[in-house]
């Protein structure tokens, strides 16, 4: 039985998990809401975040630098995934897109155990990082604060731009529908670049986050985040920038009570269950909480 | 036109960076090879994950036996034959491991060491189907031995000695409870908490709780509520996560103001941990196949000054010297029955007794495994400190 204290605490790690979960599923969506292709080397951006901070932080740079200089990084990266992966490939069938981006994946990984090292590296990050504050009975630590922060003024700011923005205007009317959008003068490239470079913003926001609580990186760091995100996306309803970050707290919430309260014997078994779960919730809405009935990207 | 041009540029920029990808692969294997172990050569192959997940470990091996081949044959080889390392990327696909396994027998191979990957069982199959020995490298589980055929030997620790290492040293510390963290996920971190529980337990300890965790999820604060709410509260936690998984455990665990002494497992010898702190390091203990270099044990510092001395760098790892002391013991063997026959060696190995750089080797006949102690290793603060060897423990889980 959880006591009403450990559940408190539970639900602020739920929080703090879950911020993570909704920028990374919220990066995957945005450019599914736009292109329609799910891509799947999103993952790698969070890597690029933590081997560029890891650059940083041998030639001594502060840990803001190093930030800052990681989610740049992932900008870069992400829009010249763009430009020399699938821009070449703009307008080919879904499932070449998808092999695309996990060839992408494959390749970066291999460039990573070759040109760096197929060992994790430790980051550095402030020992800041490793205090709590107490609230009541709740102990809340610095990093799952900052992460709770840090995550729902990028969410802010990304709702104000998307809804006040031209740009951003002009990417939800791309995502709603791409064709008649270029149709009334939206303009593809721009739109699709700014759609990934975007994604590269959040998957960087993300992997700073991501790397503050690991402190260590390697070729493999950005699995994780891929599958949590597109969990969260399909639970969100994929393409559904809203659902996305509804997803990522539900996924976030879902992962950690399920620890909490499943017995010993069936714990090996949460990430089943919390699939399981996932199932439920499409069979019953297989556009995903947020997702629209009719969907068909051409 | 221009979309082809761009397609066919994209095409070709793939194809640069694999035909580089197989060039690396090409050259990690080792220098000098010849077609056959006749005329003198003695070949050792190393069918290893040198380029994926196990490289962590497979490469400072590769790099320990490579020093002691050097070295032996600098001073007149075996016998009068020189050694030869042949080792070969498998990149833990065990398809491939099976292919270059066959190729190096195929070579002539008298010896082969096992990798840590996922294709160790396909390589030990393989050996002694062909009659030739076979170690486990650096894989610790016991039960390999078992699983890879009669001619597989363990020449390192095993994962029950550690785990009985581990709750002797638990018990010596006066804790008498202990919260057990495993994971199903893999052998090593399902089997070793069960080894833990039997020798703590045997030794009068109580686990008062149990609890799983992901391998590399990133995130254990759901657990680490747990433990924080257990009551009463064990006096130790024992757990086989290794890194990079560690450092955000203990983060977790030291945030949320848990101050209980955390015990692992070998999985943590690594240069990355330090960077998760002082404040959620120090004091965490685990167990190793060889301590880090230091003043404590002075022949793994000897080890890493003549290592650098020789190749200009330190070696990858301190795991450097479990291959180091493979080929030493090897050569203990080939000279003890005086033949580099594999079938010779094959009847030398349950008697060898070799007083390596990592310790004794004294291989048990029965089970095919070195009775070979665990080294102990705290955290000051962030930094290693040496604990040295413990000894072998008294009662030791059966595989």
């Amino acid at each position: 039985m959880v006591s009403p204290s450990e559940f408190a605490q539970q639900l602020v790690n739920a929080l703090s998990l879950g911020s993570i979960y909704a920028l990374l599923a919220l990066g995957l969506s945005m450019v599914y809401g736009v292109l329609g292709m799910l891509n799947f080397a999103f993952g790698e951006l969070v890597t690029i975040t933590a081997y560029t901070m890891l650059f940083l932080a041998n030639h001594g740079a502060p840990f803001p630098v190093m930030a800052i200089g990681g989610v740049f990084a992932a900008v870069i990266a992400s829009i010249l995934m763009e430009l020399v992966a699938f821009r070449p490939l703009r307008g080919a069938s879904f499932v070449t897109l998808l092999f695309t981006s996990f060839a992408v994946a494959e390749l970066l990984q291999n460039v990573f155990r070759q040109a760096i090292s197929s060992r994790p590296k430790g980051v550095p990050v402030p020992s800041l990082f490793d205090n709590a504050v107490r609230v009541g009975s709740v102990r809340i630590g610095v990093l799952p604060l900052i992460t709770a922060g840090v995550g729902a003024t990028a969410l802010v700011l990304l709702t104000l731009f998307m809804r006040r923005s031209r740009s951003g205007i002009a990417m939800r009317a791309a995502s709603q529908d791409f064709a008649t959008a270029r149709l009334v003068g939206v303009r593809a490239n721009r739109v699709i670049s700014l759609a990934f470079a975007i994604s590269g913003l959040l998957a960087g926001i993300a992997g700073v986050l991501w790397i503050s609580r690991t402190t260590a990186v390697q070729p493999t760091t950005g699995f994780v985040p891929i599958l949590e995100a597109f969990i969260a996306s399909v639970i969100g309803g994929l393409g559904n920038l809203r659902g996305a970050v509804a997803g990522g707290f539900f996924l976030g919430a879902l992962e950690v009570f399920l620890q909490a309260t499943l017995p010993g014997k069936i714990l090996p078994f949460a990430q089943a269950v919390a699939l399981l779960i996932v199932v439920a919730i499409l069979y019953v809405r297989p556009q995903g909480l947020f997702g629209r009935r009719v969907e068909a990207k051409v | 036109m221009r979309r082809s041009w761009r397609i066919g540029a994209l095409l070709l920029a793939v194809f640069a960076l694999v035909a580089g990808a197989c060039s690396a692969n090409t050259g990690s294997s080792s220098a000098s090879s010849s077609e056959s172990s006749s005329g003198g050569t003695f070949l050792i192959g190393f069918p290893g994950d040198f380029s994926s997940t196990y490289a962590f470990y497979d490469e400072p091996i590769k790099e320990g036996a490579q020093f002691a081949i050097d070295q032996i044959n600098a001073s007149g080889g075996v016998l009068g034959n020189t050694l030869e390392l042949q080792a070969l990327d498998n990149r833990n696909d065990v398809a491939e491991t099976s292919k270059l396994t066959q190729q190096l027998l195929d070579q002539g191979a008298k010896w082969l060491i096992g990798t840590t990957g996922d294709g160790i069982l396909a390589e030990g199959s393989q050996a002694c189907a062909a009659n030739i020995p076979v170690s486990t490298g650096d894989g610790t589980a016991p039960t390999l031995v078992g699983d890879m055929g009669p001619c597989a030997y363990q020449l390192i620790m095993s994962d029950n000695v550690q785990g009985a290492t581990l709750a002797e040293y638990a018990i010596k510390q006066g804790y008498k409870t202990a919260y057990v963290l495993g994971s199903t996920e893999i052998p090593y971190t399902k089997n070793l908490p069960t080894y833990f529980t039997k020798a703590f337990e045997n030794a009068g300890g109580t686990v008062t709780g149990t609890d799983q965790f992901k391998i590399g999820a990133g995130d254990y604060s759901a657990v680490v509520t747990k433990i924080a709410s257990a009551d009463p509260a064990p006096d130790a936690i024992f757990t086989p996560m290794f890194v990079p998984d560690t450092q955000v455990f203990l983060r977790q665990l030291r945030q949320a103001g848990v101050t209980i002494p955390v015990l692992s497992t070998d999985g943590n010898l690594d240069p990355s941990l330090p960077d998760a702190g002082a404040k959620a390091l120090n004091g965490f203990t685990f167990t190793a196949s060889a301590c880090p270099p230091g003043p404590d044990n002075p022949k793994i510092q000897q080890f890493y000054a003549d290592y650098k001395a020789k190749y200009g760098k330190d070696p990858s790892s301190v795991i450097a010297v479990l291959g180091y002391d493979e080929i030493y013991a090897l050569k203990s063997i080939i000279e003890a029955q005086n033949s580099t026959d594999p079938q010779a060696i094959l009847a030398g190995l349950p008697n060898v007794s070799y007083d390596g750089v990592s310790g004794q080797i004294q291989m048990d006949p029965t089970t095919r495994r070195a009775k070979k102690s665990a080294w102990m290793v705290k955290m000051d603060g962030a930094s290693f400190t040496c604990l040295g060897q413990p000894g072998y423990p008294t009662f030791v889980p059966s595989a």
